[in-house]
């Protein structure tokens, strides 16, 4: 379904609840899989819960800011704040940092998994939250550098320089190890965590 | 390659720049995940639905009787139960009663076709149920007078054998369990106990030789029951009269009760699918509720006394009971609205014997039936 078809059943669904059901119905993958990468087995609770309170905010969507597909992922986003919150024994100057979704173990243990290399791994966890969250946004959820600002709440072209010089920083860091890109490359050699 | 100036920066070069990067295609691998499940979805859609449904009902005008749903959700523990829901766009509105939706539900439950497999008088009915219950525990808090409440979701796995002719005891194996989440209370109050080993146990009783009722039913009284549905509606209205939550609730939970056994006939189990759709505020959820490993008919009853909606997945192809869920349509004593309580499958197979292993493991809990149908039990050592 495109988004002028998701927005539009959005729309209707102010005075039709049952129009939004069709928009639970085709933004539930790519949202669940966001959920997933980030809260694993809770994905399917957190899943149900960001529907929820997209169906109490669906009148405050503004076509102006962003696709429904966008709008959807940050209503997850806080969601899944929320429950890092719940879950998480965050330490306490917690708020003091930027908040992110994506705890910085689990999204390691991923890494790990698949085989990134451990140099990787170490320039991504030297990012700032921000600039982390960002990357995971486009690199596995497959949404653009403005629509993962849109997400985060900061302006794209904010978001599009954070994100160039986060690459950069990443680079030089791999350059003064070469023999990171072997083994990330050699997926017959598992990296332990 | 050179760098842009960061101002002219676009959504393509930053795209090229990763692309570029050594390694950039093991940090997109990394997010693979499964794709969401059906019934995720469903119940993504059932959780909006039953909210919007608030919506139209009014919260603020719903009576609630907290402390008798407590007791029915310990009673659903012990008896490994518990259920939530699902609900397609088309129940995405508050129960009606028109004749449309009337329709509706009748002509689903008329597409259930209940049959048995032919079962021998010696033989067994295997019945097994898994699932996830609500526990929960109050606390008291100094600075509030009312009791804080604490609740968790702990599954369970139970294998019961039912004898098909109901002239012996059954045996039961209930296995361990296990916490699957808390979802309310303070962090620092711990789950109560529960039980951690394979229990094993029978109550020396043979359904025949206790008082028979929906909730423990023998074949001479499944027998006796009526398939008019008009008659059997009646029967079941007076039979649960008085009880529960709400005289609707409590017929769906009536029905509910009878089915879990696992030993009801197929006509019957056709003619109380037919009485649960003139039950006012059952709503067809979906054709294709997808509950574990088995598809079913959803019908299900929103209980506007507590905020929870109990769902009874039913597979069209044979009438048997696909399973159950539960959901906390409200929040409820600090668990959020929309929140699973609970969910149950249930498969049954016939067997020629209980296994030797079970039957020298089962405890037998010495127990005597009264009158009215009570069981209680002394057992052994205790």
């Amino acid at each position: 379904m495109y988004d002028d078809d998701l927005a539009a059943r959005l729309a209707r669904s102010c005075h039709e609840p049952e129009a939004f059901a069709d928009v639970v119905r085709a933004l539930s993958p790519p949202l669940h899989a966001y959920l997933a990468r980030r809260a694993g087995a809770d994905a399917d609770d957190l899943l149900a819960e960001t529907w929820l309170r997209a169906y109490a905010a669906r009148r405050s969507y503004d076509a102006a800011r962003g696709s429904v597909r966008v709008w959807s992922f940050g209503v997850a986003r806080h969601v899944l704040l929320a429950h890092w919150r719940r879950v998480v024994d965050l330490p306490h100057d917690t708020a003091a940092h930027e908040e992110t979704s994506d705890p910085w173990p689990d999204v390691d243990d991923r890494l790990a998994a698949a085989a990134v290399a451990p140099a990787l791994r170490a320039a991504i966890a030297d990012l700032p939250a921000v600039e982390r969250e960002l990357l995971l946004l486009v690199a596995w959820d497959g949404l653009t550098p403005t629509e993962a600002a849109a997400v985060v709440g900061i302006p794209a072209p904010t978001a599009r320089t954070r994100l160039f010089r986060a690459r950069q920083r990443i680079r030089e860091r791999l350059e003064a190890q070469p023999q990171v890109g072997v083994v990330a490359s050699d997926p017959t050699r598992g990296v332990s965590s | 390659m050179t760098d842009p100036t960061l101002d002219l920066v676009t959504d393509h070069d930053v795209l090229a720049a990763y692309a570029d990067l050594p390694g950039w295609d093991a940090v997109q691998a990394s997010g693979a995940v499964p794709p969401v499940s059906v019934a995720a979805v469903d119940q993504a859609v059932a959780t909006v639905g039953a909210e919007s449904s608030v919506e139209d009902l009014g919260t603020a005008s719903v009576p609630r009787r907290r402390g008798r749903r407590r007791v029915l959700v310990a009673a659903s523990l012990v008896a490994a139960v518990t259920a939530a829901v699902v609900v397609l766009p088309s129940a995405l509105r508050a129960p009606t009663a028109s004749a449309e939706a009337a329709s509706l539900l009748t002509r689903a439950a008329d597409a259930i076709h209940a049959t048995d497999p032919v079962a021998a008088p010696g033989q067994w009915w295997r019945i097994e149920s898994h699932g996830t219950n609500l526990m929960q525990a109050a606390g008291n808090d100094k600075s509030s007078p009312d009791p804080v409440y604490s609740s968790w979701l702990v599954d369970s796995s139970r294998t019961q054998y039912a004898a098909v002719d109901g002239s012996r005891p059954s045996v039961v194996v209930d296995s361990p369990s296990h916490l699957v989440r808390k979802l309310s209370g303070p962090a620092s109050v711990e789950p109560p106990t529960f039980g951690t080993s394979t229990e094993t146990w029978t109550t020396g009783l043979a359904p025949a030789d206790v008082p028979a009722s929906w909730q423990s039913p023998s074949p001479a009284w499944l027998a006796s029951l009526p398939r008019d549905t008009a008659a059997l509606r009646d029967r079941l209205y007076a039979d649960s009269a008085g009880q529960g939550r709400s005289t609707d609730g409590e017929a769906v939970v009536y029905v509910a009760d009878l089915l879990r056994s696992g030993v009801v006939p197929a006509d019957l189990r056709a003619a109380l699918f037919r009485v649960l759709a003139t039950v006012p505020g059952v709503e067809i959820t979906s054709s294709e509720v997808q509950l574990g490993a088995g598809t079913g008919v959803g019908l299900a009853y929103y209980e506007a006394t507590d905020g929870t909606r109990q769902e009874i997945v039913v597979d069209p192809s044979d009438g048997e009971l696909v399973g159950e869920r539960y959901l906390a349509v409200e929040g409820l004593d600090g668990i959020p609205a929309g929140t699973v309580i609970g969910t149950a499958t249930w498969s049954r197979t016939l067997v020629d014997a209980v296994p030797a292993s079970v039957r020298a493991a089962a405890v037998d809990q010495h127990c005597t039936a009264s009158a009215d149908g009570g069981v209680s039990c002394v057992p052994a050592g205790k």
